[in-house]
C-alpha cells in the first residue's frame, strides 16, 4: 500500500541543535501511528514541519504520491493534514459552533451557524466525540475542548490527523474515550499519527511506531513485529554508562530530607502524591521522568516556591516545610532553577545585581536594608573568576551573556554561600560540550567535598553518568529506587509507566 | 547604556517640539517663533522660571511618588484620586487644628493626614488587583473619579467655606496665612514645597537604587518567577509602594493647598493644570523612573504648561493647542523611552 504522507530526508535546525536530522516518516491511511521519543527528541518539531509551522532546511514531503511544499497550517489543511496542539486555541466565551465556525472562515463564506451544527453533527455522531454545539468552551472539561479541537480538523475535511500528546492533560477515563474515536477515525479511513512518550498508549492503540531519539530515526515498525522491552530500548538507547567521573565519596552526616510531601499544581491537581527519599552529604541523587509527572512541583515545594499541601522537608534536621525562601538558603539549602532567563537570573539586571539575589539579606551585602554595590560587584567578581564565566565585566546586563555562560554564573552564585544541599534541574539542557562538561564537574566537586545534590533531569545519559542513586518520578510518586550499575532499560521502563 | 538612552530621550524630546510647533500655524504663528516664545515664556527670565519651579513642585512629588510603584510594573494611574484625597485630609487637618497648635505642628500633622489618605486610597485597587487579580490600571483610573466627585460633594456639603456660601462658587475655607508653608520667594510665591519635593526625589533615588526594598520592586517587575525565586513576597512589596506612591501623590495635594491655592476647589477634569496625576506618569516615564532624572522632566514640562498659560494671555492662543503640543512631545519622548532607536537603524541601514 502507498503511503498517504511520506516525509523523506527531513532536517530541521535550530541554533545549536539539530532538531531532525534526515527524519523519513510516513503516515498511511486507516493506520494509527504513533510517534514515540523522550522530551526534545525532535516529535514535535517533525510534526510541526508536516503541519507548515515550520520550513525544513533539507528534506522532501510528498502526500499521495506527489511533492508539496507546506508553507502554513492552511496549506497543510487544503491537503488534508491537520494537527491538534498540546496547548488549544479556543475562544472560551464563544460557543462550540462558533469555534468551529471561526475555522470555517463562516463570515466570508456565508455559513449560518445551523448549518455548522449540522456538520458538527455530521462529523462526530459516527465517531463518539460527544459534544454540545450550543455550549461555552468555557464551561467545557479539558477533554470536551480536545473534542471540539479534533471536531475543529474534521469539519475541514483532513485524511490525517496529527494530535500532540493529546493525553497529557486527559484523566485515564478521557483517554480511554480519546482512543476510541482514535479507532473509530482509523476505521473511517483517516490516519492518525500519535506524539506521545507513554509506552501504554502506543501499545493501546498504534498499529505502527517510529521511535525518534535526538532528532534521528531509531526504530520504525509495525506494533505486532516488536516488543516493549525493545522500544524502550530505542527510545532511552543502550550506550553503556561507565558511573560517575570521578571517585565516589562516602557519604557523611547531615540530609536534605523529604517525608511524605504532597503537593499541588497549577491547575489545583495532585502533582506530587506522598514523595519521600533522603540525600545525605556526599552524594547525587537523581530524579529520573518524563517531564511533567511532578518534577517542578517537587522541587518548587523542597525550595519554598510552592506551598505543600501535607509532609514534612527538613534540612539537617531542621523543619524548613513552611519556612520562607530566606530560611531554606540559611540553612544551606540552594536551586539552580530550570528557567535560566525567566527565574535564575533576571536579563535586564547586572551580573552583580544579579549575584546578590540570595546574598540581599546579610551583611556584607546590606545592612539594615541598605545594599553594598561594592561588595555586591566583589561577590560578582569571585564568581566570574572561580567560575570562568566568560564576560566582559561584572556590569553587563545578565541576558548579554550566552546560556553556558549564564548556567555556569547561576551554578557559581548557588555555591558562593556554601550551601551544601543544591537542587538541579536540568542543569546542562540547551548547553554546548563544553559548558555542559564544566556544569557538570562543579557539581561533582562539590558532591567530593561533601555536598548533597538532588539532580532533576530529562537527560537520562546526565542522570547514569551523575548519579550515586536514583530515582524513578511517575505521576506524582517515587516509583522505584535504582543503584549502580543501573539498569537503563529498567530505569526506561519504570520512567514509560511499565512493571508497576 | 543609559547614557545613550539619555541622549535618544532628548533627541526625540526636541522632535516633538518641533513637529507639535506646526499646530501653531493654525493661529498664523511661525512655528518656530511660536516655539520660541512658549520656550521664552516658561524659562526665558527669572520670573518665569520662579513660577516654572511653582508648577514643578508637584508635579516632581507626584512623579517620585509613582516611580515606586512603577518600578515593579504595577501602573498607578490614580495619582490624582490619591493627590485629591490627600488635599481634603491636609485641609480639614490644617483647618481644624489650626485654632489649637503652632504653625509647624499644624503643617506637620497636615502632612500626615495627607500621606495618610492617599495611602488609604491608593488601597483598595491594590488589594483587588492582589487578591482578584483586577487590572489595577482600570481599578486605579475609576477610584479617581470617585475622589473628584466626594470632593465636590464635601464642597458643597461638610466642607463649604463661609465666603464660599455667598458667592455660590463651591470652595473650602482658606487655610490661615500664617499655617501656609514658608515662602522662598514672596513676589511669586514660590513655597517650601519645592525643597520638600526635591527632598523627596533625593530619598527615593536612594531607596530605589540603594536598598533591599527598591531591589525587590526592580526584580517584581522584570520577572514574577524571579522574584518568587529571590524569595520576594511579591504582593507584600507591591502593597507598600502603593501606600507610598498614594502617601505622597497625598503630600502632592497638601502641598498644592498650603503652598499655593490655600483653599480646595472643585477639580475638572479638563483641566491640565490641575491634574498633576495624570501628567505626572509621563513624566515619570521620560525619566525612565529614575527620581533624579524626574527632577529634570518635571522642571521641563512645568515650564512647558506654564509657557503655555502666558502664551494663552500674550497671543490668544487657546490652552487646548497647548495640550496638543504637550501630547505631541509625550508620544516621541516615548519613542525614546520605549524603542531602541540604535538597534532599529542598524537594521534599517542593512
Amino acid at each position: 500500500m502507498e503511503p498517504y504522507i511520506r516525509m523523506v530526508g527531513i532536517t530541521k535546525k535550530f541554533p545549536g541543535v539539530v532538531a531532525n536530522d534526515s527524519v523519513n516518516f510516513e503516515v498511511y491511511k486507516g493506520e494509527i501511528h504513533a510517534l514515540l521519543g523522550e522530551n526534545g527528541a525532535g516529535k514535535t518539531t517533525l510534526m510541526r514541519v508536516l503541519y507548515g509551522l515550520y520550513r525544513p532546511d533539507a528534506g522532501k514531503i510528498y502526500v499521495n504520491g506527489n511533492e508539496v511544499k507546506i508553507g502554513s497550517p492552511t496549506e497543510a489543511l487544503r491537503l488534508g493534514i491537520g494537527m491538534v496542539h498540546q496547548h488549544f486555541s479556543l475562544i472560551p466565551y464563544f460557543t462550540v459552533a462558533e469555534n468551529v465556525a471561526i475555522g470555517l472562515g463562516s463570515w466570508r463564506n456565508g455559513l449560518e451557524i445551523e448549518k455548522i451544527k449540522a456538520m458538527i453533527k455530521d462529523v462526530s455522531e459516527d465517531l463518539g466525540l460527544y459534544v454540545n454545539p450550543d455550549a461555552y468552551v468555557h464551561q467545557l472539561s479539558v477533554g470536551e475542548r480536545q473534542r471540539v479541537e479534533i471536531i475543529k480538523m474534521l469539519v475541514r475535511g483532513v485524511n490525517v490527523l496529527i494530535l500532540d500528546e493529546p493525553t497529557s492533560a486527559l484523566t485515564p477515563q478521557e483517554s480511554q474515550q480519546l482512543f476510541n474515536v482514535l479507532k473509530r477515525m482509523k476505521d473511517g479511513g483517516r490516519g492518525v499519527v500519535l506524539i506521545t512518550h507513554k509506552m501504554y498508549e502506543v501499545m493501546e492503540v498504534a498499529d505502527r511506531v517510529t521511535v525518534l531519539r535526538r532528532g534521528r530515526v531509531v526504530l520504525n515498525a509495525l506494533k505486532g513485529e516488536i516488543s516493549e522491552k525493545a522500544l524502550v530500548e530505542a527510545m532511552v538507547g543502550k550506550e553503556v554508562i561507565l558511573g560517575s567521573p570521578e571517585k565516589r565519596s562516602v557519604p557523611q552526616k547531615g540530609a536534605l530530607s523529604v517525608e511524605g510531601l504532597v503537593v499541588k499544581g497549577d491547575r489545583g491537581e495532585v502533582a506530587v502524591n506522598g514523595i519521600s527519599f533522603v540525600v545525605r552529604g556526599g552524594e547525587i541523587v537523581g530524579i529520573a521522568g518524563v517531564a511533567g509527572n511532578g518534577q517542578r512541583e517537587l522541587v518548587e515545594a523542597i525550595f519554598g516556591m510552592r506551598k505543600a499541601v501535607s509532609g514534612k522537608i527538613t534540612v539537617d534536621g531542621v523543619d524548613i516545610t513552611n519556612k520562607d525562601i530566606r530560611d531554606r538558603v540559611s540553612a544551606g539549602l540552594e536551586l539552580i532553577p530550570e528557567d535560566r532567563l525567566g527565574t535564575a537570573v533576571i536579563p535586564k539586571l547586572s551580573l552583580f545585581q544579579n549575584a546578590i539575589l540570595h546574598e540581599r539579606w546579610w551583611d556584607p551585602y546590606s545592612k539594615m536594608g541598605v545594599l553594598s554595590i561594592s561588595k555586591a560587584r566583589d561577590l560578582a567578581k569571585r564568581i566570574i573568576n572561580s567560575f570562568g564565566v566568560a564576560t566582559p565585566n561584572e556590569q553587563v546586563q545578565a541576558g548579554s551573556l550566552s546560556g553556558g555562560n549564564i548556567q555556569k554564573f547561576v551554578v557559581g552564585r548557588s555555591m558562593a554561600r556554601g550551601a551544601r544541599y543544591l537542587i538541579a534541574v536540568n542543569p546542562t539542557a540547551g548547553l554546548d560540550v563544553a559548558a555542559t562538561d564544566s556544569v557538570r564537574k562543579t557539581l561533582v566537586e562539590f558532591r567530593n567535598s561533601g555536598g548533597a545534590v538532588l539532580l532533576v533531569s530529562e537527560d537520562l545519559d546526565e542522570l547514569l553518568s551523575l548519579s550515586d542513586r536514583l530515582y524513578v518520578i511517575y505521576r506524582g510518586k517515587l516509583v522505584k529506587e535504582f543503584l549502580p550499575q543501573f539498569d537503563r532499560l529498567a530505569i526506561g521502563e519504570a520512567m514509560m509507566g511499565g512493571q508497576q | 547604556m543609559n547614557y545613550i538612552k539619555g541622549i535618544q530621550i532628548v533627541f526625540f524630546i526636541i522632535i516633538g517640539l518641533l513637529v507639535s510647533s506646526l499646530s501653531f500655524l493654525m493661529f498664523h504663528i511661525s512655528p518656530l517663533n511660536g516655539l520660541a516664545s512658549l520656550i521664552d515664556s516658561g524659562f526665558g527670565s527669572s520670573i518665569a522660571l520662579l513660577e516654572t519651579l511653582k508648577v514643578t513642585t508637584p508635579l516632581l512629588i507626584m512623579a517620585v511618588g509613582l516611580s515606586v510603584p512603577f518600578t515593579a510594573k504595577f501602573w498607578n494611574i490614580g495619582g490624582q484620586g490619591q493627590l485629591i484625597i490627600g488635599e481634603i485630609a491636609a485641609t480639614a487637618t490644617g483647618l481644624a487644628l489650626s485654632p489649637y497648635l503652632p504653625p509647624p505642628l499644624v503643617i506637620t500633622a497636615s502632612m500626615g493626614a495627607a500621606f495618610v489618605g492617599g495611602a488609604a486610597w491608593a488601597m483598595p485597587p491594590t488589594i483587588m488587583k492582589i487578591k482578584f487579580g483586577a487590572n489595577e490600571i482600570i481599578t486605579t483610573l475609576m477610584m479617581n473619579f470617585v475622589a473628584v466627585y466626594l470632593l465636590d460633594y464635601l464642597l458643597i456639603g461638610p466642607m463649604e467655606g463661609s465666603q464660599a456660601k455667598l458667592v455660590h462658587a463651591p470652595a473650602s475655607n482658606p487655610i490661615p496665612a500664617s499655617d501656609m508653608l514658608p515662602k522662598l520667594v514672596s513676589t511669586v510665591g514660590l513655597s517650601a514645597g519645592i525643597i520638600i519635593a526635591l527632598a523627596l526625589a533625593g530619598l527615593f533615588y536612594f531607596i530605589l537604587n540603594y536598598t533591599n526594598f527598591g531591589y525587590e520592586l526592580r526584580v517584581i517587575g522584570e520577572s514574577r518567577n524571579a522574584a518568587k525565586y529571590a524569595g520576594i513576597k511579591a504582593d507584600r512589596r507591591i502593597l507598600e509602594s502603593m501606600a507610598i506612591s498614594g502617601g505622597i501623590a497625598g503630600i502632592a495635594g497638601m502641598v498644592l493647598v498650603f503652598g499655593t491655592t490655600q483653599i480646595l476647589i472643585p477639580q475638572f477634569f479638563s483641566d491640565i493644570s490641575t491634574a498633576y496625576g495624570y501628567v505626572g506618569i509621563p513624566v515619570a516615564l521620560i525619566a525612565s523612573l529614575n527620581p533624579l532624572a524626574i527632577i529634570a522632566s518635571s522642571f521641563f514640562l512645568a515650564g512647558i504648561l506654564n509657557g503655555a498659560y502666558i502664551m494663552e494671555a500674550l497671543y490668544s492662543v487657546p490652552i487646548d493647542v497647548v495640550i496638543t503640543i504637550y501630547g505631541t512631545i509625550m508620544l516621541f519622548s516615548m519613542i525614546g523611552v520605549i524603542g531602541d532607536v540604535f538597534k532599529a537603524l542598524r537594521r534599517w541601514i542593512k
